[in-house]
């Protein structure tokens, strides 16, 4: 997949769109994603003349974005039918356990995510992997966990001159009839 | 130990794990909900960690069983076929 | 360290000096406590960050990884070395932040053998809701 097609599948846009290519994938089962870091990234405009290279390390929140967001189109490769994503939901990254920082990539780095989907249990996807850049591992994550939820239920704009009072927690599905099994 | 002790031992450390809390703090009947806070995320976590571990596969539409130790070890070895 | 410190007062976070994608703490306050720290990060939401026109787009929604930017920032800024994360064990996203929000992060700082913290978090809105929860394990730091 190119950074067109990855466009249209992921409901993030710049500067937060953080996969530019897919280049491998078995749909349901397992992803290689890429992306290339620059010095151009907005996460280093703010930074001064008397910043250390070590400043320069790609931030690690950013780092599990794009994990994320490899994990989410390999789950939506594997969708179908009715199990696809509408403009009337999203998916929210919900949680994530062991994710550990083994190195760190720097401006000129290619980062490759490779991202398995474990399980998908009441619309709540769980997928683990490994971030490398070249031969060098730099993030192990153990479990990380997003979910399907109807725009409508997860984000209303505050009602009222407060907006207090507006519950906008997560709610997860466990219906019976909205999740599947992926294997 | 019997095959279902152990299964029944490892079933609490995993179950421990995913409300991050001790083995021992973890009865045969407490409630996963009103003892240690478990919302439904949690509860969803406990059945992919079955899945995983035990390679079984419980229905969703049972997650409202899943509410304490020793009936999570019931489902799981009820689709699983455990016999001993 | 647990001579009678006074409340400590909210100050205003330093400017970043590392690659961020945004200023992710806007006020903090720092406490010692035994051997360890406890630390409190505050940040609005600002819904006209261009981070938030690309998350997403019509619909801005604080990045739950943005958490985790707010505690690396915090980490940093309040403990001396500037520790740096190394394994995020668990983290659980409970609740949206919106644009106008302000989320207050809440740590609990406890030393580790080898060098290092264990931190356990909560992030709350302003009306009490829990948004997030964590535990992280911090290096000592480059500094250290």
């Amino acid at each position: 997949m190119n950074a067109a097609e990855i466009r249209a599948v992921l409901p993030q846009r710049h500067p937060l769109l953080l996969v530019d290519r897919v280049t491998s994938m078995k749909p349901g089962d397992v992803i290689e994603t890429v992306k290339a870091i620059t010095a151009t990234e907005p996460c280093y405009a703010h930074l001064g003349d008397d910043a250390t290279a070590e400043d320069y390390a790609y931030p690690a929140s950013l780092l599990i974005e794009s994990f994320g967001q490899s994990a989410a189109l390999l789950w939506l490769a594997g969708a179908t039918g009715s199990d696809r994503l509408t403009d009337d939901a999203l998916l929210l990254f919900v949680g994530a356990r062991e994710y550990t920082v083994e190195g760190r990539a720097y401006p000129g780095d290619v980062v490759r995510h490779v991202v398995r989907l474990e399980r998908v249990v009441a619309d709540t996807a769980f997928a683990t992997g490994e971030s490398w850049v070249g031969q060098r591992r730099i993030a192990t994550v153990g479990s990380l966990m997003a979910a399907r939820r109807p725009r409508s239920a997860v984000a209303e704009p505050a009602a009222g001159p407060t907006g207090a009072g507006v519950d906008r927690t997560i709610p997860a599905n466990t219906s019976a009839q909205g999740g599947r099994h992926v294997r | 130990m019997s095959g279902e002790n152990e299964r029944y031992e490892q079933l609490r450390e995993i179950i421990a794990e995913v409300l991050e809390i001790e083995t021992d703090e973890l009865t045969d009947t407490g409630d996963f909900a009103e003892e240690y806070q478990a919302d439904s995320l949690r509860a969803i976590e406990i059945l992919a960690r079955i899945d995983k571990e035990f390679k079984v596969e419980i229905p969703q539409s049972e997650l409202p069983e899943l509410r304490n130790l020793k009936a999570t070890y019931e489902a799981v070895a009820r689709h699983a076929g455990w016999q001993d | 360290m647990t001579t009678a410190t006074p409340t400590p007062l909210w100050r205003p976070a330093a400017p970043v000096g590392f690659a961020a994608p945004l200023p992710a703490v806007d006020l903090i306050q720092v406490a010692a406590v035994d051997d360890g720290w406890t630390v409190s990060a505050r940040v609005v939401v600002d819904s006209e960050s261009p981070n938030l026109a690309g998350h997403f787009p019509g619909q801005p929604i604080y990045p739950g990884v943005f958490v985790v930017e707010t505690l690396c920032q915090a980490m940093a800024q309040a403990v001396p070395g500037a520790p740096r994360l190394r394994t995020v064990t668990s983290v659980r996203f409970l609740a949206a932040l919106l644009g106008g929000d302000e989320m207050t992060l809440d740590l609990d700082v406890r030393p580790t053998t080898p060098a290092g913290w264990a931190v356990r978090g909560t992030a709350r809105r302003l009306d009490g809701t829990v948004t997030a929860q964590l535990r992280a394990v911090f290096d000592a730091g480059a500094d250290a």
